[in-house]
């Protein structure tokens, strides 16, 4: 679903990215994990087509820039920002129309709003939202076109704890739908039990990839430990 | 376009909603209206006794004014970018499947709408534009709405500058050369004027009015649309306009064709922009002075500083960094402000238009209004929104002295800098700069006071038209009285004894000086109410 090949990105002289490649397949669950300043957003801007870079990014077989790549990414940005003059149910108004969603959008809205405990809010304009409640307006607009490759940066930042649970309800039953959901975090424990493969970045690059199923952490050993053997071991 | 059409649609729906949802933003907006009306209508006596075809010196102005807004505009999209569009338009937009045109098309709409909400405050120029530059409905429209195409056109030819250069370190440098081969032709070509036909004000009017200038990029081209409109040539000014026109035009349509992918050209602008209304949403105004250039350099507190007395070391520090010492790009205003001033007052006053008295209360005036807004984003309010200045075990008083203490400083430099340009320029007594100086750099104490009182009523109010309702209160009840004791000084001295009209400036220094201790005093406990 996901493919990255050979993705670098430079900012003037400074090296964001370097040579990121890597894979996600559908109903795959990945996780970006990385200390501040790592590369993560910058990664995931590039693979939602906000940035220039060299290499290839490809969503479901299409360049990650195409019309039709988009029509099938949802994203959630580190930084909510909803429209001030729009509810909260004229923004899913807005995104059904900018996806041409048909009407049982409207029904899947009405499920979303309700899930995110976000109902009572829904005649709110965005200006009168919490930055809590404008991260979890964000989700359900990209939840609202059912992505099949769905991008989340920092989802849980600011989220209370039934919608960190709800949320992490909503990436099992996505997963066994078949999309595929590329996770950047550094709340390592938000995550545990939940990937199916986690790639560690420093400095740009990709310093180390787990498969969940071909290769399990050994015995009692956590993606905290993992993460902080490479980490701190290349440190 | 159905999704923007109704974004757009929406949002000034759901604006007006919210309008009528707010009595006092409705009387605000009516009052503005009201204000504007009565700004249009022809005012009686004296717009047409003035002897002086003000022509040229509105010639020059729509240059300058034109030619700073355009090309500072693009000098910013050259360097860090520009945008016209909002974070939600990156979150939502660009990762949508809506095609780039359409949406740097909604962009672009919603920039002039922008515009046409910052040329609302030319309307209340209307007077001075009938009075002082004798304008007719022709001439009004012309300055209006040459003002409006300027905000729109550097807006957009700033992004597509940027859009098609930014990628290419060749073409930025090109783009740089260029921009700045223009300002200097125009500054040499002043120079050079100036030499030839000697340096007085008439000259500088008869360079600006070479048909040369009307050539130069954007800055030239509107104010020649204005000038033709003006002066009833309006195949002139419609010609002009086209080109202008053309410009902003001809560079969306190279974005577009070029496939320049602008969207991460403006992701960073935007997400600074972002930023910066976030942090002037929560009453962080010197989140204004954001500066992308400042360098760390020397590490380390200025000085010593202990206590209540380590704000303003740490204060000095911060201007070690931003520029000179007590140096900022507000105290250049000030100081050109004044060679401007004083060279007009010298001109003027060879003339005989205007006395010296008139030109040392004009100077002082324009010079106070321009301070209370470097006030306002000074350091003084900036310490008040970060936690530090409630933190600190030491007396509240000593801890407003001295977060005050770099303000009254760089105002009194400025003030000695710009007075005594304007006392030499202007042929001003001798004992005007230090009054001057003085009464200017105690007045930033009273503006202080201002927002002092304001926050020690208020609390942790966070109603914003209540605090600006009490500001202007706190205005009344501290400047009025100040301003009515010098008022009625200079007036006596003036006719009785005007060698000793610099009374009038020591009583408002004194006045000055009290009402703002007395202010100190009485709000020494706002570090213990106030809630960030």
């Amino acid at each position: 679903m996901l493919t990255v090949s050979h993705l670098t990105k430079k900012y003037g002289s400074t090296l964001a990215n370097e040579d990121l490649n890597f894979t996600l397949e559908a109903g795959e669950i990945g996780v970006l994990l990385g200390p501040n300043g790592a590369g993560k957003s910058t990664a995931i801007k590039c693979i939602m087509g906000l940035l220039r870079f060299s290499g290839e990014i490809l969503i479901d077989g299409n360049t990650n820039k195409s019309d039709t790549a988009k029509r099938i990414m949802g994203y959630v940005p580190e930084m909510p920002a909803l429209y001030d003059l729009l509810t909260v149910e004229e923004h899913a108004e807005f995104i059904i129309r900018a996806y041409r969603l048909d009407k049982s959008a409207h029904d899947y809205a009405e499920e979303l709003l309700e899930r995110l405990e976000l109902s009572d809010k829904r005649k709110k304009l965005g200006k009168e939202l919490s930055k809590g409640m404008q991260q979890k307006v964000s989700i359900m607009c990209a939840l609202l076109p059912r992505p099949k490759m769905l991008l989340l940066d920092e989802p849980l930042v600011g989220l209370d704890p039934h919608a960190i649970k709800e949320l992490k309800i909503i990436f099992e039953e996505l997963r066994c739908q078949g999309t595929a959901i590329f996770v950047s975090t550094h709340m390592i424990d938000s995550v545990e039990g939940l990937w199916d493969k986690v790639f560690i970045m420093m400095d740009g690059h990709i310093v180390a990839v787990r498969d969940h199923d071909k290769e399990a952490l050994g015995g009692n050993e956590s993606l905290e430990d993992l993460f902080f053997s490479i980490t701190e071991g290349q440190g | 376009m159905r999704a923007l059409s109704y974004l757009f649609l929406t949002t000034i729906k759901n604006g007006f909603k919210q309008i009528l949802k707010k009595p006092a933003l409705i009387i605000l907006y009516a009052a503005v209206i009201a204000m504007m009306l009565f700004a249009l209508l022809p005012g009686g006596g004296n717009k047409f006794t003035a002897s002086m075809d003000m022509t040229p010196v509105l010639r020059a102005i729509g240059f300058a004014l034109f030619g700073f807004v355009a090309y500072s505009s693009i000098s910013k999209g050259l360097k860090q970018g520009s945008t016209f569009f909002a974070m939600p338009d990156v979150n939502f937009l660009f990762t949508s499947p809506i095609r780039p045109q359409a949406v740097l098309l909604y962009g672009v709409v919603r920039q002039m709408g922008i515009s046409a909400m910052a040329t609302i405050f030319m309307f209340f120029q209307v007077p001075n534009m009938r009075n002082l530059l004798h304008l007719n409905r022709t001439g009004i429209f012309a300055v209006i709405s040459g003002w409006f195409i300027i905000l729109v056109c550097s807006q957009v030819v700033s992004l597509c500058t940027y859009s098609l250069t930014a990628p290419y370190p060749r073409r930025r440098r090109i783009g740089n050369y260029v921009l700045y081969g223009i300002i200097g032709a125009v500054v040499l070509g002043l120079v050079g004027f100036l030499l030839s036909r000697g340096g007085d004000m008439k000259a500088v009017l008869d360079y600006f009015a070479l048909p040369v200038i009307d050539y130069v990029p954007l800055a030239g081209w509107l104010n020649a649309y204005m000038m033709g409109l003006i002066s009833g040539d309006t195949l002139k000014a419609v010609l002009f306009l086209l080109l202008a026109l053309f410009f902003p035009v001809m560079g969306i349509v190279l974005v577009q064709r070029t496939d320049s992918d602008y969207y991460e050209d403006v992701l960073q602008a935007t997400e600074r922009t972002h930023l910066m209304k976030l942090a002037v949403k929560d009453g962080k105004s010197g989140a204004r002075n954001m500066n992308q250039n400042v360098r760390a350099g020397k590490s380390g507190i200025v000085g010593k500083g202990q206590g209540a007395s380590t704000f303003f070391y740490r204060h000095l520090t911060e201007q070690r960094r931003t520029g000179v010492f007590f140096v900022d790009k507000g105290s250049i205003v000030v100081v050109v402000g004044a060679v401007i001033g004083g060279i007009i007052f010298k001109n003027l006053s060879a003339q005989g238009e205007i006395t010296p008295f008139l030109s040392s209360l004009i100077a002082f005036g324009a010079l106070s209004y321009i301070l209370y807004f470097l006030t306002v984003t000074g350091k003084f309010t900036q310490e008040l929104t970060r936690p530090f200045i409630y933190l600190v075990p030491a007396p509240g008083i000593l801890k407003l002295f001295y977060s005050n203490l770099t303000t009254v400083l760089k105002s009194l430099i400025e003030g000695i800098v710009a007075f005594t340009i304007l006392t030499v320029l202007a042929g001003l007594p001798w004992w005007y700069a230090p009054m001057a100086a003085l009464t200017y750099a105690t007045l930033s104490q009273v503006y202080i006071s201002m927002s002092i009182l304001t926050q020690r009523i208020l609390g942790g109010s966070n109603s914003k038209v209540l605090s600006t309702i009490l500001y202007l209160v706190s205005a009344s009840i501290l400047l009025l009285p100040g301003a009515a004791i010098f008022g009625v000084l200079q007036a006596v001295f003036y006719f009785n004894a005007p060698s000793f009209l610099f009374v009038s400036y020591i009583a408002a220094i004194g006045y000055n000086v009290g009402i703002s201790t007395l202010v100190l005093f009485l709000g020494r406990g706002i570090l213990r109410e106030v809630e960030m």
